[in-house]
């Protein structure tokens, strides 16, 4: 067994493992995005890059044979750059979104397209709790919301962009107010001043952390700016219904209370773990103090009311951890309108391609949605590390936007060929599995793409090996229509 | 016209190369050879009907250029846009070609699908440069305005096509004319030569002998004609056509029967060789070892791997023999006369390591070493593979060695197999080399009869049997992982090494995968001696090296010089100096791995150490000489062009990498690009020269990191919208000056009549229209054309 040491661990490997499987011995993590158990090592991406000390190479750690003495580096400067010029390249190239254009545009970075699909598929529960979730005041924000996730559908750059405020409120309403789920108690308590959107925000993220929360109100109601709105702007009775669901999750109000006047700001930051200031006029000071500013804009109100509420979280229950980074977004962009039509060629049924807007009829409307949102947001090693290494994707602009693959899809399985990096991993897990047809590639150098042979179906070649593939795939390029996969806390 | 396939022919293709896996790239090529691209239901049959699957197909049809799926036109044009090609004009021929047959955008066969046109890497020509070659038939020197003549030629010819097998005459007696039959030559007409030289010698029953010879290397005066009369010196002429033919004979020879309406119709011809017998005749001259030029040309080299050159009959094993062929072999086998006892495996590779021989390839790896390893390998079986994927524009000495020497190089591997203990080669030759690989199998079945090859090599019980694999068009196969891939059938992406070939190689046997050039020195090596061949060239370099001049130079060809021999020398002695009375501005050394070396930095020596010092790499020889008109910035994108079009696609840093620095370069040609640019370009290829997989990638930077080193001027130039040496189209103009006598030469010869024709006033050019094919600049007489 010869021993090595990496990142200074001595580790004892088995004579012929590589590197790569060393570091896993010695508990040292090292990035690849081509290698899977039982593959060989393709030495495609080149992520997986160390430095060899002895003879000052940079080699791929998935491909080195360990040997006796070895000195190896995984996380130099110089390493992690190469791996970040690797990123930067390998994105330069990427033509897929991570996050849909509509939840980008969302400011509470609601996840519009899952709930479209729920709706879509009848399962309106659901959807009104991801609505519920991610705007807390989802059938308010479907009577007043200016719907930049509107503006921002790509749909509407074919015919109209999907109605998606009429969907969350029409989903909410019928939900008649939804209680979230809550955390276990923590037994910490914070007090959020102002009830408005931005305090209704904080509340309900608090407390879904599972913290107590008491909200100071100077006024004898909930609800701020929007208690002045026109009936025929708002119908009172909707506010009420959302305001009330709050109720239930155990937020206690206290109206009447004018803190700074009555009360000082200091008392109720001794009294509690922390206090959010979601009211004009109070300036936000001291350390367990956090703002949530209103906003005219309703929507950018509540989120701001979010993220107060998990800055006070991330210091009262996950002992002052900083902000975690924001995960890398590939965006693909604005398509002219010829891109467009091969975009959404596969992403969608023929018959909800043809289809117009039409807000009344929920499950069809919800079904003209492009599902522009990636199928492995959280799984997708190119953005985690794309994150982790902190990649910039504008580094290598390719003049002209990468080609914008059709989308394939055949029972079952999707294949977005803009999202491929040509690691090789399905075309040789689909010939090690037999498959008569399987993938493989076609072309040389930078056209090189991952296809079909004879131009045949997706489904064709992936009849034994789809689900091998899809688990292997690093990215979103290969996928099962039906997968859902989202962070724990979404 | 598209055919409907007969798929029947399959079943006989896959009989003659059989039904395994490693068979697809050889049943592919037999494919298209029956029906000239690879149609789908052909594909299919042979999937159903071998153990080759559709994805293998697919995989290896698309990733070697030579393979098309479209149907073509009749004829094939392929422009070579080789280095030395390129410099020489082969974009705006490839664009006359293109106006020609009235293609749009992306199309590449005419409306009538008589002709398709395709850009190719190097067809070896170098010193005919720009060449075109259409089907078989190869046009040299060629410009966008005799592109229309071109075509007619073809058409034209192909209608007399009544190529008749030209006769051997044994009979020496009345002397002999030797013509050169290396691919310069044939490309230059030595075969039209040739056949006049039959039909002329029959025509007067002249028992003369007509002998082909390997390629004499001075490519720059093809076709050769060398008359050897008996007890007279050798008379060379050069640059023969078919109709000098008789002029020469009657010239040289007694016809057998006086033939007076023969001899009256010559006499003109006869007079105008005679009177145009001088040195500095441009076209057609009678030249002598004697002369100034030619003896500079000779006097220089010093020829090992080309010994004999322009004297032995490429595929005749006899005087191979006569010559000192296979006495290495014998010596090793202790057959030899001279000394008694074998040489035993190891006491072959002390002598190679004495020599100091190293990999002709291009990294200069040593090669005794190398030996050593696959001798020490352990393994049921070893393989040897003569690497002659020669891929760079611009080189074409494995070509040549290949087509001249093929016994030296046999002889080479077959020494090589008794060293590290192999029973099996490979030689890897490029399919664009179809005369090369007739030779070497010629040559290989000569061998067989002769008992040089098979089970007992000369009775020694040693078996050694070799077999060719034509490549498929794909430049990173010449590294060597690469190569073996695709000899498995397999798309030719290199793999990490270690483990390196020696150990793990050819159906993962240890393999000595050796250059063509390192094998044909082997032998010399071995009947010389170490010391001699140690005793040429310094240091670390030792031996002797053969590089392919071309480009700007006066006499190009393929010479072998020591090495330390400077580039000066090399340039100046050998090469005769720039061509044209120009300026040198630098030498491009080494292709599209190696780099620019400036003008000043001339007197450097060519050794490996000296050239990677300097950005460049020894690289398989091939040496572009560069004048003043070149655009170094349009240099560093011609060859990233090259290599990016070559990376294999398997790693990220190369595959997109190289990408990347090409629109940079690009934006930069055309006038787009900002100084910020230059610094991305300098930070990237550092990317890709570091984190690239394999030498293709890591050295692709190569020639854009020389010409920022020693020309970064030019790229701030281009970066404010200027190129000095006014080659880029986007950032000049031409335009016609005061100097203009009205000639209308101009005028007559613009391929798209962007000059209105004016007799005896000054021209126009009219900008909107003129695609700056810069051949009004070369045909004004009185340099009024103005280029900025």
């Amino acid at each position: 067994m010869p021993r090595l040491t990496i990142d200074g661990k001595a580790v004892d490997a088995p004579a012929g493992a590589s590197v790569l499987e060393a570091a896993g011995l010695a508990g040292v993590s090292i990035p690849t995005l081509c290698h899977a158990p039982g593959v060989r090592a393709l030495t495609s991406c080149m992520i997986c890059v160390v430095e060899e000390r002895g003879s000052g190479r940079t080699v791929p750690a998935c491909a080195t044979i360990v040997e006796e003495g070895m000195i190896i580096e995984t996380n130099t400067t110089a390493i992690r750059n190469a791996r970040r010029e690797v990123l930067q390249l390998l994105l330069s190239e990427h033509a897929g979104d991570c996050e849909a254009p509509c939840r980008r545009a969302c400011p509470a970075s609601m996840d519009i397209p899952l709930m479209l699909r729920r709706i879509a598929k009848g399962d309106m529960d659901t959807a009104a709790r991801i609505a519920a979730r991610d705007l807390v005041l989802p059938a308010t924000l479907g009577c007043v919301c200016e719907a930049p996730c509107e503006t921002a559908c790509r749909r509407a750059g074919l015919d109209e962009a999907v109605s998606i405020r009429a969907l969350h409120r029409a989903v909410a309403e019928a939900a008649h107010g939804m209680r979230l789920d809550c955390q276990p108690s923590t037994g910490k308590r914070v007090a959020v001043i102002g009830a408005g959107p931005a305090g209704l925000g904080a509340a309900v993220a608090l407390r879904r952390f599972g913290h107590g929360c008491c909200v100071y109100e100077k006024r004898a109601h909930a609800g701020g700016a929007l208690r002045d709105m026109p009936e025929s702007r708002l119908p009172r009775a909707i506010l009420e219904m959302e305001i009330d669901a709050i109720r239930r999750m155990d937020v206690a109000f206290r109206f009447g209370v004018d803190v700074g006047a009555a009360i000082p700001l200091t008392s109720l930051v001794n009294e509690h773990d922390a206090v959010i200031v979601a009211s004009g006029g109070i300036e936000a000071q001291g350390e367990a103090v956090f703002a949530a500013p209103e906003h005219r804009m309703t929507v950018r109100a509540i989120a701001a009311g979010k993220r107060a509420a998990e800055a006070a979280h991330r210091r009262i229950a996950l002992g002052g951890s900083a902000e975690p980074a924001k995960p890398y977004d590939a965006h693909l962009g604005r398509l002219e309108p010829e891109q467009l039509e091969r975009y959404a060629g596969n992403r969608v049924a023929p018959e909800a391609l043809a289809r117009s807007r039409q807000s009344e009829n929920l499950r069809g409307e919800a079904g003209r949605c492009l599902h522009c949102d990636c199928h492995a947001p959280v799984s997708c090693k190119l953005r985690q590390y794309a994150t982790e290494y902190g990649a910039r994707p504008a580094t290598y602009r390719a003049p002209a936007r990468p080609e914008v693959g059709v989308t394939q899809r055949h029972g079952g399985v999707l294949f977005d060929p803009g999202k491929c990096i040509k690691c090789g991993l399905c075309v040789e897990i689909t010939h090690q599995s037999g498959e008569a047809l399987g993938l493989t590639f076609v072309g040389r150098g930078f056209a090189t793409r991952v296809a079909v042979p004879f131009n045949e179906s997706i489904e064709a070649a992936l009849r034994v090996s789809a689900e091998a593939c899809v688990a292997a795939c690093p990215t979103g390029a290969l996928a099962f229509a039906d997968t859902e996969e989202r962070r724990p806390c979404e | 016209m598209i055919h409907q396939p007969d798929i029947a022919e399959v079943d006989r293709i896959l009989d003659r190369t059989g039904r395994g896996a490693d068979a697809v790239i050889p049943a592919l090529q037999a494919i298209q050879r029956q029906y000239r691209y690879l149609p789908e239901e052909a594909l299919r049959h042979l999937c159903a009907n071998s153990d080759i699957t559709p994805a293998a197909v697919e995989s290896v049809a698309t990733f070697f250029s030579q393979f098309r799926r479209r149907p073509v036109g009749e004829h094939i044009i392929s422009v070579c846009d080789g280095t030395a090609c390129h410099v020489k004009g082969a974009p705006a021929v490839y664009d006359a070609v293109a106006q020609r047959l009235g293609l749009n955008g992306n199309e590449d066969t005419d409306a009538a699908a008589q002709f398709t046109v395709q850009k190719v890497s190097c067809l070896g020509c170098c010193t005919l440069a720009p060449v075109v070659q259409i089907d078989g038939v190869t046009y040299g020197h060629m410009n966008p305005e005799g592109v229309s003549q071109m075509l007619a030629d073809f058409l034209e010819h192909k209608k007399n096509t009544s190529h008749k097998a030209p006769s051997r005459h044994e009979d020496i007696g009345a002397g002999e004319i030797r013509v050169g039959l290396g691919s310069c030559c044939v490309a230059g007409g030595s075969e039209k030569v040739r056949a006049a030289l039959d039909a002329a010698l029959a025509a007067i029953r002249s028992d003369v002998r007509v002998k082909r010879v390997s390629c004499v290397g001075m490519c720059h005066q093809t076709p050769l004609l060398d008359i050897r009369l008996p007890g007279r010196p050798p008379i060379l002429y050069a640059k023969v056509q078919p109709e000098d033919v008789r002029a020469i004979l009657a010239r040289h020879f007694q016809p057998a029967a006086p033939w007076i309406r023969l001899r009256a119709a010559v006499t003109s011809r006869l007079e105008h060789l005679y009177t145009e017998d001088g040195r500095d005749a441009p076209r057609r001259c009678s030249l002598d070892a004697r002369d100034a030029p030619v003896a500079a040309f000779l006097a220089a080299q010093r020829r090992l791997a080309t010994e004999y050159c322009g004297e032995l009959d490429p595929v005749d094993i006899e005087e191979y023999q006569r010559l000192g062929g296979f006495e290495a072999l014998h010596r090793c086998l202790g057959l030899s006369s001279a000394e008694s006892g074998c040489l035993d495996p190891q006491q072959i590779i002390e002598e190679i390591r004495r020599s100091g021989l190293r990999g002709r390839g291009g990294a200069g790896f040593p090669t005794a070493a190398k030996w050593q390893a696959v001798r020490e390998a352990s393994g049921e079986s070893k393989y040897l593979i003569c690497n002659g994927d020669e891929g760079d524009p611009g080189a074409f000495m494995d070509r040549m060695i290949l087509e001249s020497y093929p016994f030296r190089v046999i002889e080479g591997m077959i020494i090589a197999s008794l060293a590290v203990g192999a029973h099996a080669g490979v030689f890897y030759i490029r399919a664009e080399y179809p005369l090369a690989v007739r030779r070497v199998s010629a040559a290989i079945h000569a061998c067989e009869a002769a008992g040089f090859l098979g089970d007992s090599v000369l009775d020694s019980g040693h078996a050694f049997r070799l077999r060719i694999m034509e490549g498929a068009g794909a430049f990173v196969c010449g590294e060597e992982t690469a190569l073996i891939a695709s000899i498995e059938g397999r798309r030719g992406t290199p793999a990490f090494r270690p483990p390196y070939p020696a150990e793990h190689g050819l159906y993962g046997c240890p393999t000595l995968v050796n250059n063509t050039e390192t094998f044909a020195l082997v032998p010399w090596i071995l009947r010389h001696g170490a010391g001699q061949f140690a005793a040429l060239g310094v240091d670390h370099s030792k031996g002797t090296k053969v590089f392919s001049l071309a480009g700007k130079i006066a006499r190009g060809g393929l010479i072998e010089v020591p090495m330390g021999m400077t580039i000066r020398q090399i340039v100046d002695e050998i090469g005769g100096g720039v061509a044209n009375g120009r300026t040198l501005k630098a030498v491009q050394i080494g292709g599209p791995s190696g780099g620019c070396i400036p003008a000043a930095l001339a007197d450097i020596p060519v050794d490996y150490e000296a050239l990677t010092e300097a950005g460049a790499m020894m690289g398989s020889g091939g040496l572009v000489v560069l004048d003043d008109t070149d655009c170094m910035v349009e240099m560093a994108h011609y060859f990233l062009s090259f290599t990016q079009r070559e990376s294999c696609g398997k790693c990220t840093p190369c595959r997109v990498g190289t990408k990347r620095m090409l629109e940079l370069l690009t934006r930069l040609c055309r006038g787009e690009g900002k100084p910020a640019d230059i610094d991305q370009l300098e930070h990237l290829a550092g990317v890709v020269k570091r984190q690239s997989l394999c030498g293709l990638g890591k050295t692709a930077p190569n020639p854009i990191l020389t010409t920022l080193r020693y020309f970064r001027d030019e790229f701030e130039a281009h970066a404010e919208g200027r190129c000095p040496a006014g080659r880029c189209k986007a950032l000049i103009t031409y335009s016609i000056t005061e100097a203009c006598i009205g000639c209308t030469k101009c005028a007559q010869r613009c391929s798209v009549q962007a000059i209105a024709m004016k007799p005896y006033q000054q021209h126009e050019i009219d900008a909107t229209r003129c695609i700056r094919c810069d051949t009004c600049r070369q045909v004004c007489p009185v340099d009024a054309v103005h280029v900025e």
